[in-house]
């Protein structure tokens, strides 16, 4: 825990972008890594440990937007409230951080899963096939249906936004 | 298109440069510390369980592979004899023997005459073939006897004829020879009797010659007188026995 904390405990906070979530998502992906290293023979840790912390980040994302969306009614990017509050909130990249949270929260968990892996964790696509359990074309195929949805999504709200 | 892009690229490379901070914090870590050691105290008892249970499946294993044993066992002794295999393959032998013989039989004639009308019918064109072919090799060899053998006869005939011609020849030469030898011998014989008779004659004409000179000398005399006539009879004579010799 102490030698692959730091990199879950990094890979968490992008996504989530606050500790309270964080720290739960560093717990369950601890917890969970145990649990399947009772079950089976772990190869590579440090990549599981990045998967399960995704998968959880992003998890947690779709909880927060289905929250968000329940209060707020549409969710509007544009205006949703970014998942760390702070007072210099003010700057582009960190709008764009935070609607890109919440974007990733939008997507199919799969394709979710991919792109963060890729983009975010800069694995290789085989890396990515081995951990999900998925071809390497398959995971191509799910980046680049994450990658439009995005911009799909992104879009509007930059425009939205004066872009 | 290219701003299409970069905004998710942007977007990405914001969440990348955002700042996270150095590490979970140690309440954090003793949280999830405390979380793991509780799993561990769980799995240690869900393994003396395991235990358990897995002694409970051995158990059930064994009990299986008894009942296994035990009905194998009650199989083998209560299974009946095995028939008698000598007697049921006479009795299998003789009842087909009588069903199927005949049938088999037939089938095997017919198909035995199919088989041999097919090899004749497929051996009679090669038959007939080669017949021909030896019937022509033989009248070859025959003409080529033949030719061979009247070219010796004729030339035997031609060889006799030459020398009959040749008998005919030496033969016609010898009569020729003969006749030329008959002709000298009487050309000879004629010339010898020419002389003769020439000498007959001769005499007979000096005789006649004589007598007519006598007869003269006898006119003359009675016309003349006495005139002395020489006597050439007597000289006649003696040149008449010369040339006789």
């Amino acid at each position: 825990m102490r030698k692959h904390g730091p990199a879950v405990w990094q890979t968490a906070y992008r996504l989530l972008g606050n500790e309270a979530d964080v720290a739960d998502c560093f717990q369950e992906t601890f917890v969970c890594a145990f649990e399947v290293s009772r079950r089976q023979r772990i190869r590579k840790f440090p990549a599981l440990l990045t998967r399960l912390a995704t998968t959880r980040a992003i998890n947690r994302l779709r909880q927060r937007i289905r929250q968000s969306q329940h209060r707020a009614g549409q969710a509007d990017l544009a205006t949703l409230p970014s998942g760390n509050p702070g007072p210099a909130d003010q700057a582009e990249g960190r709008e764009l951080a935070a609607k890109l949270r919440e974007a990733i929260g939008q997507l199919p968990p799969r394709e979710a899963e991919v792109f963060c892996l890729r983009c975010l964790n800069d694995m290789s696509y085989r890396q990515i096939a081995n951990e999900v359990g998925i071809r390497a074309g398959a995971a191509g195929v799910l980046l680049h249906r994450a990658r439009m949805r995005l911009r799909e999504i992104l879009e509007p709200a930059a425009v939205k936004n004066g872009k | 298109m290219k701003d299409k892009r970069d905004i998710v690229d942007k977007a990405i490379n914001a969440l990348k440069n955002e700042p996270v901070g150095a590490g979970p914090p140690k309440e954090v870590l003793g949280l999830v510390a405390g979380k793991l050691s509780e799993a561990g105290a769980r799995v240690k008892a869900g393994a003396s369980g395991g235990n358990i249970k897995i002694f409970g499946l051995m158990k059930a294993a064994v009990a299986a592979a008894l009942l296994i044993v035990a009905g194998y066992t009650v199989a083998r002794l209560t299974t009946p004899l095995p028939p008698d295999t000598e007697q049921l393959h006479h009795a299998l032998e003789s009842s087909l023997k009588s069903s199927l013989t005949p049938a088999i039989r037939e089938e095997l004639l017919e198909e035995l005459e199919k088989r041999w009308q097919l090899a004749l019918a497929g051996s009679y064109v090669q038959l007939t073939e080669e017949l021909r072919q030896q019937l022509r090799n033989d009248m070859n060899e025959f003409g080529m006897q033949i030719l061979t053998a009247s070219g010796v006869v004729t030339n035997q005939r031609l060889r006799e004829l030459i020398e009959a011609v040749n008998t005919a020849q030496s033969q016609e030469r010898r009569w020729f020879a003969a006749a030329l030898g008959q002709i000298e011998l009487n050309r000879r014989v004629d010339t010898a009797q020419l002389r003769n008779d020439l000498a007959t004659f001769a005499v007979q004409t000096g005789d006649e010659l004589v007598r007519t000179k006598q007869e003269v000398a006898r006119w003359v005399e009675y016309g003349c007188g006495d005139i002395s006539v020489p006597d050439e009879s007597k000289d006649f004579e003696q040149w008449n026995e010369r040339s006789r010799k």
